[in-house]
């Protein structure tokens, strides 16, 4: 049996029937790691892995395990970790050891998670390629002249790849769905504030989430209740979705998306219509404005996150005689160029009378974007869209940044909206791209309804594992 | 859009430095983004403050004290060097 092919719930059954041990299964995870060269991981921690896993046993051994115990896990870089590197794929903070753990690492130590290392990721997850990581590139475990996706590429690659079991990851405009998406696993980003973000790096502190990426609906479903402690997530996994209501997003579904990503969701609705839900086209017209409006908020809470990259308390320490002399050296140095475009980006929308013009505009087009998905969600369970207009593209694909920023027009809406959504391989994606590359769906759910979605998601997937 | 006088201002908010030729290629690229994100201005609604509760009013302050959490050690470990600090100036009474 190949321990590192089993889902988190298979891998729990193995481990609390004694079927195998969890030095058995971390042994089989980190040699998998040590090998592989995808570039997934920025720090391997094989020893502490492997004192955890003594950890995890005894609470095997004494009855105290839970879903989580013992299951081999990455987390991203820009997740504190006491006493291990958290660089944030950037060469300002290269060396930066925390001597915290965010608020949702110290709740999974408490149910003695087993993490075998620390992620690679877009630089302060700006960038959705994972090509910024000042530690290179992390490639596409289905192809390896592609990207991962990001910025949560090295946590999507490291799933797919059998790298580690589950991974946790954020997503401030679609940093977890996407990468999900082109590495062929499922991805869900929470609704905004549904999971502690204390400890973790801030980009865009309205935007910001945490989530889980896993192998299966149901794993993302188990992870969500091991951090939040409700045991709700899951409740609806197998139920079927007879009955139900799905609205496919219109403006994400139009001819700027590729025809095989736009055959995996036709095909996708049709198995859903088949389980007895039923599908209608729904209009959201503020999305025309979504990426936009994204990059012009999120770029301004930037500025301000970012500002504390001043080379004193801690990053890299730049030379100079004066304070701004240093301070200069330090982030012109330090900082990477997409973070560099981001941030000046951020000072123009928010410089003089663009306040108005651009800020304020932003926020006007979050709050419509807002009511109409609110709307939308009044009348139907889920709304549908692709998670991405393409599969992965080139490693060497150059970097047209305003291709790159308008791509994001598939994600960015729910996270203005601050609703929950999670991106799983569609029925059938398998037929319509060759080589095979995977082709995510996206399904988007009310407020707080994680369950609905992750109820839609295992369905998509018995229909894939038909 | 963002000529040069308006570069080099958005510069000197960011604290970055750049040479004249990063300087001009970044500028020029700013400059695409710019174009993009300028759709937002053609959008025909107002931001509505009050229905995003961003009026808040605050009946009663908490009080303020000092709550230990960190040694100055931990705070100070991912310094350069804790004898390479700076001295800050006292500005307030």
């Amino acid at each position: 049996m190949d321990l590192t092919k089993l889902s988190l719930k298979q891998l729990n059954t193995a481990l609390s029937e004694r079927q195998i041990s969890v030095k058995e299964v971390v042994g089989d995870y980190l040699e998998r790691a040590k090998q592989s060269d995808l570039n997934a991981y920025i720090t391997l921690t094989e020893e502490t892995a492997l004192q955890s896993a003594q950890t995890a046993q005894k609470l095997f051994d004494s009855g105290e395990s839970t879903a989580l115990t013992g299951i081999p896990c990455s987390i991203k870089d820009n997740i504190c970790t006491a006493e291990i590197k958290t660089t944030n794929g950037s060469k300002m903070l290269e060396n930066f050891v925390p001597f915290y753990d965010a608020d949702l690492i110290r709740t999974l130590k408490s149910q003695g998670f087993v993490m075998l290392g620390k992620t690679n990721m877009d630089e302060f997850a700006m960038g959705n390629s994972n090509r910024t990581s000042y530690f290179g590139n992390v490639r596409n475990p289905h192809d390896r002249e592609r990207v991962s996706g990001g910025s949560s590429g090295g946590s999507a690659a490291a799933v797919a790849a059998d790298l580690c079991c589950y991974s946790i990851g954020t997503d401030t405009g679609g940093s977890i769905r996407q990468p999900a998406a082109y590495c062929g696993i499922t991805g869900l980003k929470p609704t905004y504030g549904r999971i502690s973000r204390t400890g973790v790096t801030a980009f865009a502190g309205s935007f910001d989430t945490v989530g889980p990426l896993a192998k299966t609906a149901e794993d993302c479903a188990i992870i969500m209740e091991a951090l939040t402690g409700e045991k709700s997530y899951a409740s609806k996994i197998g139920n079927g979705i007879k009955g139900m209501k799905i609205a496919l997003i219109k403006e994400l579904f139009t001819e700027n998306v590729d025809v095989n990503v736009r055959e995996s969701v036709s095909q996708t609705l049709d198995f859903l219509r088949s389980q007895g839900a039923q599908v209608e086209k729904v209009s959201l017209p503020a999305l025309d404005y979504a990426a936009p409006a994204y990059f012009t908020l999120a770029s301004a809470e930037g500025v301000s996150a970012l500002s504390r990259f001043d080379g004193v308390k801690y990053g890299l320490r730049g030379e100079g005689a004066t304070y701004d002399e240093r301070l200069r050296d330090s982030r012109t140095r330090g900082l990477g160029e997409e973070v560099k475009r981001r941030i000046m980006l951020g000072n123009f929308v928010l410089s003089g009378e663009n306040m108005n013009t651009y800020f304020r505009k932003g926020l006007a087009i979050r709050q419509q974007i807002t009511r109409e998905f609110n709307a939308l969600l009044n009348d139907y369970d889920v709304a549908v869209s692709p998670t991405s207009s393409r599969s992965a593209f080139s490693l060497d694909e150059p970097g047209d940044f305003v291709k790159i920023y308008s791509s994001t027009l598939y994600t960015v809406p729910m996270n203005l909206a601050g609703l929950p959504c999670v991106s799983t391989p569609g029925v059938n994606s398998v037929k319509f791209d060759k080589p095979y590359m995977p082709i995510g769906v996206s399904l988007t759910g009310r407020k707080f309804d994680e369950a609905t979605i992750l109820q839609v998601a295992d369905c998509i997937e018995r229909g894939r594992n038909r | 859009m963002i000529d040069n006088k308006t570069f080099a201002r958005l510069s000197e908010l960011s604290k970055f430095d750049f040479t004249e030729e990063g300087g001009a290629r970044f500028n020029s690229e700013l400059n695409e983004i710019a174009e993009f994100v300028s759709k937002v201005c053609d959008f025909g609604g107002e931001y509505d403050d009050i229905a995003d509760n961003n009026h808040v009013t605050f009946s009663q302050l908490r009080e303020d004290v000092s709550v230990s959490t960190a040694t100055p050690e931990q705070l100070l470990a991912n310094t350069e060097s804790l004898n390479n600090c700076y001295i800050i100036p006292k500005v307030i009474g």
